[in-house]
């Protein structure tokens, strides 16, 4: 049999985020969850402004 | 010239490489993606300048590239860039149309009040983000532009940072790919910043948007760098064993 190498895996299943990471397993999630809280009160503020409770100046 | 007169100056700097970088992208791989965001970027950093020259001296030309480019168009053309990233192009196309359309509306509705701008009230000594109301006439009084302003930059806060948000999170829940996690949440901490800083600017007190359009410069752009880094390799994988 030839011992032909197996073809390049793509990028995409190459970089694996490790099972034990701090960063990734606990922080990451958090921030992106904040952030995402913080978007909706900003689109919501936005509507505010457009329907004319929030003071237009 | 004092700190808050060269911030402007900065950000615009850090625009200018930013969106060289992402149209040069455009012109090799012709992603749509990366020419609406080239061209948000290149209204965000016109707007900048805008901003450093407003902060020297008046021109109703370059108020105009300050609110028209600045304060309306050009959350709403980076997020749409995102669009094309993350949805099929089909419909895409469709919003794309209306988001031309619906700039045009704006482009007119600015015109149309630009020869009601009062320059008396202009002073270098306050920046142009502190007395644009001064400057402008109300709404009541045929400013219309001023309402689109929420909606162009709400299209722009769903897409931009929500889209940003949505890939992160869908390369964190496969595990897959740290960078793009990483650079995706820095894109969208960039873009919140000026977002939260445009608000209070709304709000009336604009003396942060300085500062809030320099951060978001830095982050947007580092992010996109971490985001479009090559990935670390894995260990190589054995070869298959000769018989």
């Amino acid at each position: 049999m030839s011992g032909r190498e197996p073809r390049p895996r793509p990028d995409r299943e190459r970089s694996r985020i490790t099972k034990d990471s701090f960063l990734y397993g606990k922080a990451v999630p958090i921030v992106l969850g904040a952030l995402g809280l913080i978007t909706a009160f900003m689109i919501v503020f936005a509507l505010g402004v457009l329907v004319g409770w929030i003071p237009f100046r | 010239m004092s700190i808050q007169q060269m911030l402007p100056f900065l950000s615009t700097a850090v625009m200018a490489v930013f969106t060289t970088s992402v149209l040069s992208r455009y012109f090799v791989r012709r992603n749509p993606a990366f020419l609406f965001w080239g061209i948000g970027l290149a209204m965000f950093g016109a707007g900048s300048f805008a901003e450093a020259y407003l902060a020297l001296a008046w021109s109703p030309v370059i108020f105009f590239v300050w609110y028209f480019f600045g304060a309306v168009l050009n959350a709403a053309w980076i997020g749409h860039g995102t669009v094309y990233l993350l949805f099929r192009r089909r419909w895409v196309h469709v919003v794309t149309a209306i988001l031309v359309l619906g700039s045009l509306g704006a482009l007119v509705l600015m015109l149309q009040v630009m020869p009601r701008l009062d320059a008396s009230h202009f002073t270098s000594a306050l920046p142009i983000s502190e007395q644009y109301r001064e400057i402008m006439p109300p709404v009541s009084e045929g400013a219309t532009i001023r309402l689109t302003t929420p909606i162009f930059n709400m299209y722009g806060l769903l897409t931009l940072v929500g889209g940003a948000l949505w890939s992160a999170f869908l390369f964190w829940r496969k595990r897959v790919l740290p960078n793009r996690v990483v650079g995706n949440a820095l894109i969208a901490v960039g873009a919140l910043s000026i977002g939260f800083a445009s608000t209070l600017t709304r709000l009336g007190y604009g003396s942060l948007l300085y500062i809030g359009e320099l951060v978001a410069a830095v982050l947007m752009f580092s992010g996109f760098v971490r985001a479009s880094a090559p990935q670390p390799e894995e260990a190589p994988q054995p070869v298959a064993a000769q018989a």
